[in-house]
């Protein structure tokens, strides 16, 4: 078991939309009850099309995600085409299942669009769902049940973003291991952004 | 044939002076001198035709040349054919693990390169021979159909229409002039069916041919039943027969 002081915190959300997903994470990394810093990122860019938002140690995702983004690279130029969002998800958890003894400490949520937008959840032995939406981290109750209730399908980029942000909030509200801020990444077809707001 | 420095053709690949694999070359030449495989690519699938020799006592229902990779890729294989067996098996492997790792299938060319990975390596490292075999991989992915060569060098090539072993020469000049894209699937295999009576002893019946087929639909690779192949002999000998041997 990790020692209580020890014990990693977060919000993270990820919905499919209309014509893209969005990825979010709150920015605070806390030890226990003890804030680490208040600037973390747990949302990554792993190709043009994909990125992953995770919550967990930060160790465990920073190298999950830099080893992710190798492998990709790699694949990418062998097959001379981009990497579709299921193929990510699938490599990511054959990756986590391999260290299924000694697991990653980590819950990710894949994001990417390829024909159509796409999100897949992880969990640390490696567990892959697809699903429309998701939350993971110490505050997904909370998020989740907010995301659940204005969730559309057929909804636009500004109302997904708007719902994410709220969904976070909500969880920063009453989570003690979330806050600070939200990263979010929103990729479409025309491409990928990042945004950061800082509470 | 050739007229090789002494010692530059024995044991392990090394270059001779005059830069060759001697090596190399004389797997090359197995596979000239194997049984007539070949492949044709049109709009709407892909197929395999090879030449087997039976002997008279010997059950012929087994194809020893043509080989399923997976659903969707079939290899052909001309030379020494025992080698294209062990690659068949490598590539059946690839093939499951790529789609257990990505969750797709397996692109024909990543097979491709992947025998030709296999090929150079065996014509690199000291204490084996290169493999004596060409094999011709058929198969339909998210690209089309698809149609691609390896030979011992390690070498792979994509083609519209390819043949491997004894006389392919002549059937790649025949196929130079007769083949077109554009053409259905019953035609390539009539086609095929006239490349393989164009070079062999026999040129009646069709118990020495074996051919498969894949079409861009189903995507699925289907073995022709001697029925079938027999239907296509048949149109091959009525377009051949007013021309004479064309």
């Amino acid at each position: 078991m990790i020692p209580e002081q020890f014990i990693p915190g977060a919000t993270v959300v990820g919905l499919a939309f209309k014509d893209g997903v969005i990825l979010g994470a709150e920015k605070r990394i806390s030890y226990g009850t003890y804030v680490v810093s208040k600037s973390g990122r747990k949302v990554f860019k792993i190709s043009d099309r994909v990125g992953a938002a995770c919550a967990g140690m930060v160790a465990d995702m920073q190298t999950l995600v830099r080893e992710m983004q190798s492998l990709v690279k790699i694949r990418e130029l062998e097959q001379r085409r981009p990497m579709p969002p299921n193929s990510v998800a699938k490599l990511m958890s054959v990756l986590l299942f391999e260290r299924r003894y000694f697991p990653l400490i980590t819950q990710v949520i894949i994001g990417g669009i390829a024909e159509k937008p796409s999100i897949y959840v992880l969990d640390p032995l490696g567990s892959l769902i697809p699903d429309d939406y998701s939350s993971v981290g110490s505050g997904a109750e909370i998020a989740i049940g907010i995301i659940e209730s204005g969730y559309s399908p057929n909804m636009d980029e500004k109302s997904a973003k708007e719902l994410a942000m709220r969904s976070i909030k909500s969880a920063v509200q009453r989570d003690a291991a979330s806050g600070d801020g939200v990263d979010l990444l929103i990729i479409t077809k025309d491409g990928l952004k990042e945004e950061s707001i800082t509470f | 044939m050739f007229a090789p420095s002494a010692g530059y053709d024995r044991a392990i690949t090394i270059f001779s002076p005059d830069g060759r694999l001697y090596q190399v070359e004389y797997a090359i030449e197995t596979v000239r001198r194997g049984t007539l495989a070949l492949g044709l690519r049109v709009k709407n699938g892909v197929i395999l035709a090879v030449e087997e020799r039976t002997r008279k006592l010997q059950n012929p229902d087994i194809s020893q040349k043509i080989f399923q990779v997976d659903d969707h890729i079939g290899i052909a294989a001309a030379g020494y054919v025992p080698d294209a067996r062990v690659q068949v098996d490598h590539s059946r492997v690839f093939a499951q693990m790529n789609k257990l790792i990505y969750d797709e299938p397996v692109e024909v060319e990543a097979v491709a390169k992947r025998i030709g990975d296999l090929n150079q390596q065996y014509t690199q490292y000291a204490g084996v021979r290169p493999f004596g075999v060409s094999l011709i991989l058929a198969g339909v992915d998210r690209n089309g159909a698809m149609l691609f060569s390896t030979d011992p060098s390690g070498t792979y090539l994509s083609y519209d229409g390819i043949a491997i072993g004894a006389g392919s020469d002549q059937v790649m000049e025949y196929l130079e002039k007769r083949f077109n894209p554009n053409m259905n699937l019953e035609d390539a295999c009539v086609l095929a069916i006239d490349c393989i009576y164009l070079v062999s002893e026999d040129k009646v019946g069709t118990k020495h041919i074996k051919m498969a087929l894949l079409d861009t639909e189903s995507k699925r690779m289907i073995r022709l039943t001697d029925e079938e192949i027999a239907k296509y002999a048949e149109k091959s000998k009525e377009r051949l027969s007013p021309t004479g041997k064309s």
